[in-house]
């Protein structure tokens, strides 16, 4: 009797409205309302409006890719970055320092990836996805670096970053152009990629 | 001296040990300077002339090392050189040092100082010239040179500097060796002065010690003197202790014996030895006694003739009594108790002896016929004898200690007995009534006096009775017949008196008093003839008396006061005494004026009455108390055969066959005052035997005073005749009587048996009249029970059909439900499936957002690159820099949708799952439901058979109900036929009955009539 009392307590008119009104916005969806359109067109226009600040202070700004690595938001110049790339598959490489991830294709270029948390001896600590792979390039060297996440490239003035704090040390402070107000550490992504230590040299012993 | 021996002993001790003391001071005070003196000379030897001589040593091994120094320093090397210079600075220091301390050491001895100065100045030279010269040279390797100088100049003053310090050594050497002399000096002398004071002292301490021994000798001797005394006057009191022949003892607190004296060891048969230290109680026949006896002592301080019995060791016991008391030390401590014992046998042989005479006066008592007791001050009886038991006929224990007032019929009087003798000290013939256990009360005289005891004081009442009862009644007897004499004289109606032989009157009766209006007292000692109008005739008269013994009927006439005159009848007659001797005239006179007249009228109406009695058949007879005839008349004559006179004053009893009977009868009469239908056989004198009943009654005085019987006889043979002649009659007719009473009898049995069988009968028919009347109540009564049970048949089986016809509608209500059950199981599924395919395409939509976040993301990545390639073509990649920043921005904006899809996907997902679940438990709910509805109707369709069934079957009941009720009708009306014959039959069993009744009834009666004729 409870249970018959229950089911005539449940208002299926009102749920067969809702259904009708869910299925009508589902079909609805996909084709934005005019005014929907206006207001994106509108909101697009004025960002196009905006004036860019970049050309006539080329000199005094520097444009960086930012990314995402172990909590962290590193950036670096655009000028190192060939492109960014998601990580698909690698291959793990063999007598090779911790540092060194692996080999993966792009496009039939084999390009080596370097962990930079091993790199820079950050704590492996937090989770981190990996799976994005910034491919730097300097001259003939071409190599890629792990990140969480790529965040975009950005412009930041000259006059923004300042010079490495003191309690970065070793290795890192090598690496380092600086770092931003919004605690963005530039890298010198020229200095990776000269590094000596990148030629890897070992042997295994058979 | 003379004054010294004058002083007291304590003053001589003062002075002595004054004496000793203050030479001890002094002794100590000298030794104590001479002490403190060698102590400063040796500190002063010590500081000034050792420690300068010392000093000087030093400054003198300093100078040799110096020199020694430099020679080593022209020798050796630049550092040992250098080393050696430090060392003849730091010596050269030292050397100061020590030279100014010689300075301020010998600051006050001038000589000394002078060659101290003139060494300084040496010195002074020596270094400057050493510093100055010797050490440069040295150092310029001028060896040589510094080495002349060093030798020479140098070394003069070296030796110079040397002598001088010698010599001053020597000096304090010499000082210090007289210092020491001087000390040795003074120790000497005060050592001297010590020996001298020390003895002084120490003789004068012999004196005194010789002095104290002395006094003190004469102290002891006299101590020694009181100490003899002391003893010897112990001595006496032991020899008075033990001289003593009562056995004394001391007891220590513990009841020790602690001494005993010669009479101890006697009385006890043990030696001294044995006793002392053994226990007092153990010498006497009752140990707790004793110890009960000390512990008084020690308690109360003292204890008086406490009797004991001392045991000797033969086994002889001694009686004592035992005066003890505590003796204390000069503290007043108890010590012991002081106990001696006086031996009591002797004493007890006498109290033996008293108690013998005692006894001796005691049986004297106990002989007596008297009673004898001894009653206490407060009136119990202490003692009795052995009469007074007898008296009393209680034993003399219940008598002792009782209340002595109890034994007599006034107790009052008892009382007042006893308390008069303890007032008085005795008491005389004080008469009681003593009263015995049984009742019996004997007349006592009671003689009592008090005894006391040997301080006079009245211990109490011994009293002695006397058994006066016969006397007593003697007594009563003479003054019972002088009081009946005497009232015999009053109340004669006749002027008695008496006369002395002299005439006088000497007493008188009432009747004279009234005769003559004169008091008796009036007329006593008067004289006899003067109450006479003839005075002469009356002494003649009475002189007649004397003369002839008596007179009657003398004439006289008596005058009263009034004048009125009486003629009287003198009757007189003398009396005497027991010798014998006439004493006087007793004269009555008889007053005849009146009695002439009354005279003859008694005389007329008693011989009327006496004419009655006379005339009387029936023997008539007066009997005097004491039985004798008194008067008879005629009939008692004829009856007896006696005549009158020989009747008269004979004993009434004789005249009967049983004398006892006869006097019995007359007792009777007297006791009860009457006596009614009394048989008697009176005997006549020829043999003749008559049967009397007498009627008697008493017959009295004017006072009511019982005189005599009077007894009226009747002759009763005749009757007794005619009774024989009745009785005869009545035995015959009683024979008659019994026989027709046997026959009633048998009437009556047999008419009882017939009421009986009748009765029997009748209550029978009753029984089944009541039997056959209960039966038809049965009946009926089940005929109402064959009606309601065909009744309940019939609704039984009405409800069946309506119980029927409901289950049948409960039956296809079921059904419906099971159809209804089914159909939801179907749609069950349906929901089921259908939520089934909910689920699987929600994980598509899952799986879809999956595919677009990863296009997202490559948009983002596509964005990326687009802006690096932008960047890399400058200012003609500008524009193409917003396009990617625009893709990368809806790049990630697809990628938040898609994210907050999955977060719906999750709700909708968790949601299906719910749903699945609660469909999964409806269904299994409705499939129990189905699976119980198909039950239920199973269940209902059986229900619904059955009820059929019972239907059925109780319409039969009804049936076969109805049936049985017809049948119980007719057994019904049989019973009703047979319960009318029965009351029928009942009634004329009852009438029967009744008719038998009466018979019976009649019989009785007939045999209550004969029995009563018979009777």
């Amino acid at each position: 009797m409870t249970d018959s009392g229950q089911q005539k307590s449940i208002d299926w008119n009102a749920i067969h409205k809702q259904i009708a009104m869910a299925r009508q916005t589902t079909e609805q969806g996909w084709a934005p309302t005019p005014a929907d359109k206006k207001r994106i067109l509108r909101a697009r226009a004025q960002a196009l409006a905006e004036p860019i600040a970049g050309p006539a202070v080329a000199e005094q700004s520097v444009a960086v890719v930012a990314f995402q690595l172990a909590g962290e938001t590193y950036g670096i110049e655009l000028a190192f970055v060939r492109e960014v790339y998601p990580l698909k598959a690698f291959t793990p490489l063999p007598c090779t320092p911790g540092f060194v991830l692996g080999i993966v294709n792009v496009r039939g270029q084999i390009l080596s990836v370097l962990d930079l948390r091993a790199f820079f001896e950050l704590p492996q600590a937090g989770l981190s996805e990996l799976n994005k792979v910034i491919i730097l390039r300097q001259n003939d060297m071409e190599l890629g670096v792990l990140a969480d996440a790529v965040l975009g490239v950005q412009s930041i003035p000259r006059a923004e970053i300042q010079p490495g704090l003191p309690t970065l040390t070793g290795i890192r402070e090598a690496y380092l152009v600086g770092v931003t107000a919004q605690r963005l550490v530039v890298l010198d992504g020229g200095r990776i990629l000269s590094d000596k230590a990148l030629v890897v040299h070992e042997q295994v012993e058979t | 001296m003379n004054w010294f021996s004058k002083l007291s002993v304590q003053s001589k001790l003062v002075a002595g040990f004054g004496v000793v003391i203050a030479l001890l001071v002094i002794v100590s005070a000298t030794a104590y300077r001479g002490m403190s003196e060698i102590q400063a000379s040796q500190q002063a030897l010590y500081e000034d002339d050792f420690s300068v001589a010392y000093d000087l040593l030093t400054l003198r091994s300093n100078i040799g090392a110096e020199r020694l120094d430099v020679l080593v320093m022209m020798e050796s090397g630049p550092v040992e050189q250098q080393r050696r210079l430090n060392d003849l600075n730091e010596r050269t220091r030292t050397g100061d040092a020590i030279l100014e301390r010689l300075v301020a050491r010998l600051g006050d001895e001038p000589e000394s100082m002078a060659k101290l100065n003139e060494l300084k100045a040496l010195r002074q030279q020596f270094e400057e010239t050493r510093s100055t010269q010797v050490v440069p040279l040295i150092f310029q390797g001028k060896i040589a040179e510094a080495r002349a100088l060093f030798m020479g100049v140098q070394f003069q003053r070296q030796a110079r500097m040397t002598a001088i310090a010698t010599d001053l050594e020597q000096r304090k050497t010499a000082a210090a060796q007289h210092a020491l002399q001087r000390a040795e000096q003074a120790a000497n002398t005060y050592i001297a002065s010590f020996l001298v004071l020390g003895v002084a002292a120490i003789l004068a301490a012999l004196i005194l010690a010789l002095f104290l021994n002395r006094t003190l000798t004469g102290y002891t001797t006299e101590a020694r003197k009181m100490e003899a005394q002391l003893k010897e006057g112990s001595a006496y009191t032991r020899s008075l202790i033990e001289a003593s022949l009562d056995p004394f003892v001391t007891i220590s607190g513990e009841g020790k014996i602690m001494d005993v004296n010669r009479a101890t060891e006697e009385a006890t048969g043990r030696t001294r030895g044995q006793l002392i230290g053994s226990d007092f109680s153990n010498y006497f026949t009752e140990p707790e006694k004793a110890r009960e006896g000390y512990q008084h002592v020690l308690a109360q301080g003292f204890v008086r003739d406490y009797p004991l019995r001392l045991r000797h060791v033969s086994g002889k016991v001694m009686d004592v009594l035992y005066n003890a008391s505590v003796f204390r030390n000069q503290a007043g401590e108890v010590l012991g108790v002081f106990a001696a014992a006086r031996d009591v046998t002797e004493r007890r042989v006498l109290e033996a002896r008293l108690l013998e005479s005692s006894a001796y006066t005691r049986s004297l008592i106990e002989a007596s016929l008297d009673p004898f007791l001894t009653v206490s001050p407060e009136g119990k009886i202490m003692d009795v004898n052995r009469a007074t038991e007898e008296a009393t006929g209680l034993p003399r224990d219940q008598i002792i200690g009782s209340d002595f007032s109890n034994y007599f019929t006034e107790p009052d009087k008892a009382r007042e007995g006893y308390q008069q003798v303890l007032a008085r000290g005795f008491v005389r013939d004080y008469s009681l009534r003593l009263r015995h256990g049984s009742g019996k009360v004997m007349d006592v005289l009671y003689n009592a006096s008090v005894f006391r005891n040997e301080k006079g004081e009245v211990q109490g009442v011994f009293a002695a009775a006397r058994d006066v009862t016969e006397r007593r009644v003697l007594e009563a007897r003479l003054l019972e017949s002088s009081a009946y004499t005497r009232s015999l004289i009053e109340a004669s109606l006749d002027p008695l008196v008496t006369i002395s032989s002299e005439g006088k009157i000497m007493d008188v009766n009432k009747a004279t008093e009234e005769a003559t209006g004169l008091s008796r007292d009036q007329l006593i000692g008067s004289d006899f003839s003067n109450y006479f109008t003839e005075a002469d005739k009356a002494r003649q008269g009475y002189q007649q008396v004397l003369v002839q013994g008596f007179v009657r009927d003398y004439p006289l006439r008596l005058r009263h006061v009034s004048g009125k005159i009486t003629d009287v009848l003198y009757n007189a007659s003398v009396f005497r005494n027991r010798a014998g001797e006439v004493q006087g005239v007793f004269a009555g006179a008889r007053d005849v004026t009146e009695r002439r007249v009354l005279e003859a009228r008694l005389l007329e109406s008693s011989a009327y009455t006496r004419s009655l009695i006379e005339a009387s058949l029936d023997p008539l007879v007066t009997i005097s108390a004491e039985g004798k005839i008194m008067d008879v008349n005629k009939g008692t004559e004829l009856a007896t055969g006696q005549s009158r006179e020989i009747l008269i004053g004979s004993d009434f009893s004789n005249y009967f066959t049983e004398p006892d009977k006869a006097r019995q009868g007359y007792q009777q009469a007297l006791a009860a005052g009457f006596v009614r239908d009394y048989p008697l056989t009176l005997r006549h004198t020829s043999g003749r035997i008559t049967d009397v009943l007498y009627n008697a009654a008493v017959f009295r005085n004017e006072k009511g005073e019982v005189q005599g019987v009077f007894a009226a006889a009747r002759d009763i043979t005749e009757r007794k005749l005619l009774e024989m002649k009745v009785r005869e009659r009545t035995e015959r007719l009683e024979k008659v009587l019994q026989e027709a009473q046997e026959a009633v009898n048998v009437l009556t049995s047999s008419s009882s048996e017939i009421l009986t069988a009748i009765a029997q009968l009748a209550s029978g028919a009753a029984e089944a009249a009541t039997a056959v009347s209960e039966t038809t109540t049965t009946v009926e009564e089940v005929r109402q029970t064959a009606q309601q049970s065909n009744q309940k048949a019939r609704d039984i089986a009405e409800a069946g059909q309506n119980a029927a016809l409901v289950l049948q509608g409960g039956q296809r209500n079921v059904e419906s439900s099971v159809t209804e059950m089914n159909r939801i199981r179907t749609q069950m599924g349906s929901i089921a499936e259908t939520i089934v395919t909910l689920s699987e395409q929600s994980q598509a939509i899952g799986e879809i957002t999956g595919t677009v976040n990863e296009l997202a993301e490559q948009s983002n990545l596509l964005a990326v690159n687009a802006a690096i390639e932008a960047a890399k073509a400058g200012e003609q990649g500008k524009g193409f820099a917003v396009v990617a920043q625009e893709i990368k921005s809806l790049a990630e904006q697809s990628k938040h949708a898609t994210t907050q899809v999955r977060g719906l996907l999750a709700d909708i997902q968790k949601a299906i799952g719910n749903a699945v679940m609660a469909t999964e438990q409806a269904s299994k709910v409705v499939e129990t439901g189905v699976t119980q509805s198909s039950q239920a109707g199973e269940s209902i369709r059986a229900a619904v058979e059955a009820t059929v069934n019972v239907a059925h079957a109780s319409t039969q009941i009804a049936a076969s109900s109805q049936q049985q009720m017809i049948g119980v009708d007719q057994v019904a009306t049989a019973m009703e036929s047979i319960n009318q014959a029965s009351t029928q039959n009942a009634q004329s069993t009852r009438q029967v009955e009744s008719i038998a009744q009466n018979l019976h009834e009649l019989s009785q009666k007939l045999k209550l009539l004969v029995e009563q004729f018979r009777s």
